[in-house]
């Protein structure tokens, strides 16, 4: 991988073939656990559910189903602490837009991934954002950064520290564990947190200078 | 929200509960650290979402990361609905509260 820089045509990065899809792979993953969770998931066949000539209901549901998923409740967290009506409030009037942009931004983050996947898994390829789409692929690589910290356990600025110095050491190590290693999962759900940082840190910083040359 | 009033109280008592309403309807939106979000993302949200001048935004996150949470806006509900919405939208773990409270 190869970090965020500014070109003319939008930002871009160089990753891997191998890279790309289990990024992909771990993108996908979460869109369908945040439709599951918030049972959101599109008919199998949208014509079946359509009644001709009758627009869809466009009053939010009387009740909108909190996500028991820890992960998924990171994502559509709480709207207060301790006024449990002000959170159902918040959940049933906000929660549908949140779950679509969510889900979209993150099938536009796999769109871009999937679109240039090499044949040599090696080889790096530039992923381009365009700088429209930049603000929507940050905040999709935030959420499957929030959603594999949670499955990792993560808890604190510490622990994070503590992941990045593991990885490291690894790598200048030299010495892969064998891919049956009783870790083997949580190690491929690390890199993948890892790999997403990285790139959304260099991405982010990229905006930032940018808000920041824009005229207030 | 508030309730509308239904009888017709004497000017000067509608003015008074009014006042009261509007001093008690302050909200106040949170923003919590979480080990997740980067202090350049926190930093990004503060200032395009916001608006807020670069020290400002940098002294929030700060604010954030150290002391564990920061008030970013206040106003009345339904501008801090709109504010927790944008915040959950990027990522950041967010809550509304009354001001005060």
């Amino acid at each position: 991988m190869r970090p965020f820089r500014r070109a003319r045509r939008g930002y871009v990065a160089e990753l891997s073939a191998s890279e790309r899809l289990v990024l992909a792979h771990v993108v996908g993953d979460v869109v369908e656990l945040l439709q599951e969770q918030t049972g959101t998931v599109p008919p199998e066949d949208p014509e079946a559910s359509r009644i001709e000539g009758v627009a869809p209901l466009a009053a939010p549901p009387e009740e909108v189903r909190a996500p028991t998923d820890p992960a998924v409740r990171r994502l559509l967290p709480d709207a207060s602490r301790e006024d449990g009506e002000v959170s159902a409030e918040f959940r049933r009037f906000t929660q549908g837009d949140l779950v679509a942009e969510k889900a979209q931004r993150l099938l536009l983050l796999a769109d871009l991934l999937l679109a240039g996947v090499p044949q040599d898994a090696e080889a790096l390829t530039p992923l381009i954002v365009r700088p429209d789409d930049a603000r929507r692929v940050a905040g999709a690589l935030t959420d499957i950064r929030v959603v594999l910290a949670e499955r990792l356990d993560l808890r604190t600025d510490d622990q994070v520290e503590d992941l990045h110095d593991e990885l490291l050491a690894r790598e200048e190590s030299g010495i892969e564990p064998p891919e049956e290693a009783p870790d083997a999962a949580r190690r491929f759900l690390a890199s993948v947190f890892l790999l997403s940082g990285w790139l959304q840190e260099s991405l982010v910083e990229l905006m930032l200078a940018e808000v920041r040359r824009a005229p207030r | 929200m508030t309730g509308t009033a239904t009888a017709g109280p004497r000017l000067d008592e509608e003015i008074d509960t009014r006042e009261g309403l509007s001093l008690a309807d302050t909200w106040v939106t949170l923003v919590w650290n979480d080990p997740v979000n980067l202090m350049s993302y926190v930093t990004y949200v503060f200032e395009s979402y916001f608006g807020y001048t670069q020290q400002k935004a940098r002294t929030l996150m700060l604010q954030v990361h150290q002391e564990g949470r920061a008030v970013v806006s206040s106003g009345g509900r339904e501008k801090i609905e709109v504010d927790v919405q944008a915040m959950h939208e990027f990522g950041l773990w967010a809550t509304m509260q009354r001001s005060g409270e």
